[in-house]
């Protein structure tokens, strides 16, 4: 009997009912994890890369075909949102003169500009707008010869575009499409629009 | 090192690369184009001979000393190897230096159908050629119709028929300008035999050519004549392509000019038998 007794009491004792209430209790719903975190993309210098097509308006449209390009970007992101960045565009041509002797030879155009860009961020995806003045060169004197250059082979230019940007969430790579519109001061006061698609590695 | 440092470099090198490219195009191909003169050629087909000529002469900058130095070094190392010990001077416009293409357009400007030819001759520092004197030596005061031979010619596409109204777009090619400057330079300071020269591509017959010492280095033209000839209301417009590669052509007004003053070339013609 006093077994008994003793083996109902140890029960008694190890049972939930009398034991400690636990301290560490989840007290909340936990906060929902954030995918992509653009916090963990990587900021503050990166380089461009990209490859596509330039086309003249104006006086340079009637003499220049649209032609093939390739340009390099290099800048700082100053904010998350702001972003200085100095771009080298070169692209390659044909030129149009109809009879004169002076048509269907290569022309190259480079472009270096000193531009600004703003940056609004959804998740993986971006969208952009900048702007930005520089120096446009031309490798020949051909567009002086056929009246479409006031200054000999060197102008001015400023402009600017927008794009979009995917980030490949590898932290350092995106990719983007972007489009800019650009008056050049000394052919004539023509324009060129740039199209291009890039890589953008960021340090 | 941190996992992805070994990634890391090759990407910064390909940025680089990528921010150099473009400078490294702008030296890499820079042609300038001079016009010719204007009027342009222009023949009404009734002239006698229905010819026409016009030329441009391309102005190059004076050597510096040193660049003087390293031509005069050169020479003297051309007339050291040469087995006759000849004096075989390094010009300062060189053909692998300088190099040209003429891009030419005729218009048909005649009611009726009409054929026209373009020839292009020229100087370069040392000697110049006029197919109108070669012409008047090998008719030796005879009025036999005249034979022109031409430094450059683009037989057998030209001459050709032109409708009227039509225009015809030709480009003389470097190669073409190299040829032509390999038999000047032959004729003018090596004895070659011009016709020989003239009629044979160097190429495919260097007939003429044997006197030439081994490792000349070819003058390039630095005047360009472009003769018109058609036998109706035609005209010519020319534009000629330079490829300057060492900045030899005179552009800094400070600089001071090169003044070569060629031979004219009085061809050799063996008397014809009565």
């Amino acid at each position: 009997m006093v077994a008994l007794l003793s083996a109902l009491l140890s029960a008694l004792l190890s049972s939930s009912a009398l034991a400690p209430r636990a301290r560490a209790q989840v007290t909340k719903e936990p906060e929902a994890a954030i995918f992509p975190d653009p916090k963990k993309f990587a900021r503050g210098l990166f380089t461009e890369g990209e490859v596509g097509a330039v086309a003249f308006f104006g006086p340079a449209g009637d003499s220049v075909a649209p032609g093939f390009a390739i340009g390099a970007r290099v800048g700082y992101d100053v904010l998350r949102f702001l972003a200085v960045q100095f771009h080298a565009l070169g692209s390659t041509h044909l030129t149009k003169a109809g009879e004169h002797p002076q048509g269907d030879q290569l022309l190259q155009m480079y472009q270096g500009t000193l531009e600004g860009k703003l940056t609004l961020r959804f998740g993986q995806l971006s969208i952009f707008g900048e702007g930005g003045a520089g120096l446009t060169r031309l490798s020949t004197n051909l567009l002086y010869q056929l009246g479409v250059e006031q200054q000999y082979r060197t102008g001015l230019t400023a402009g600017g575009g927008g794009g979009v940007d995917y980030h490949s969430l590898s932290r350092h790579f995106s990719i983007g499409l972007r489009g800019e519109y650009y008056w050049l001061r000394d052919l004539r006061a023509s324009t060129d629009l740039i199209a291009t698609t890039y890589l953008r590695y960021t340090f | 090192m941190r996992p992805n440092a070994p990634l890391r470099r090759p990407l910064r090198y390909l940025a680089w690369l990528a921010l150099a490219a473009p400078a490294l195009a702008c030296s890499l191909n820079t042609p300038i184009y001079l016009d010719g003169p204007t009027p342009w050629l222009e023949l009404q087909g009734t002239e006698m001979p229905p010819r026409i000529t016009n030329s441009v002469t391309l102005q190059f900058r004076r050597p510096t000393m040193a660049e003087q130095t390293v031509l005069d070094e050169a020479s003297a190392a051309l007339k050291k190897e040469d087995p006759m010990h000849r004096d075989v001077r390094v010009p300062w416009v060189a053909r692998d230096k300088i190099h040209l293409e003429l891009l030419f357009t005729v218009k048909n400007l005649d009611t009726g159908p009409g054929t026209f030819d373009v020839v292009v001759d020229g100087a370069n520092e040392y000697t110049k050629y006029d197919e109108t004197v070669a012409a008047a030596a090998l008719a030796q005061g005879k009025n036999d119709q005249a034979i022109y031979l031409p430094l450059i010619n683009l037989h057998p596409q030209l001459p050709k028929p032109l409708a009227p109204g039509a225009v015809y777009q030709g480009v003389v090619r470097e190669d073409d300008f190299a040829e032509a400057e390999a038999d000047l330079d032959a004729m003018g300071r090596w004895m070659a035999n011009f016709e020989s020269v003239l009629i044979n591509r160097s190429d495919v017959n260097p007939v003429g050519l044997e006197n030439v010492p081994a490792h000349v280095v070819t003058p390039a033209l630095v005047e360009v004549d472009v003769t018109l000839t058609a036998d109706k209301h035609m005209t010519c417009e020319w534009t000629l392509r330079v490829r300057d590669d060492e900045d030899r052509l005179w552009h800094v007004m400070g600089d001071p000019r090169f003044h070569p003053a060629p031979t004219l070339f009085e061809p050799a013609v063996a008397p014809k038998m009565p």
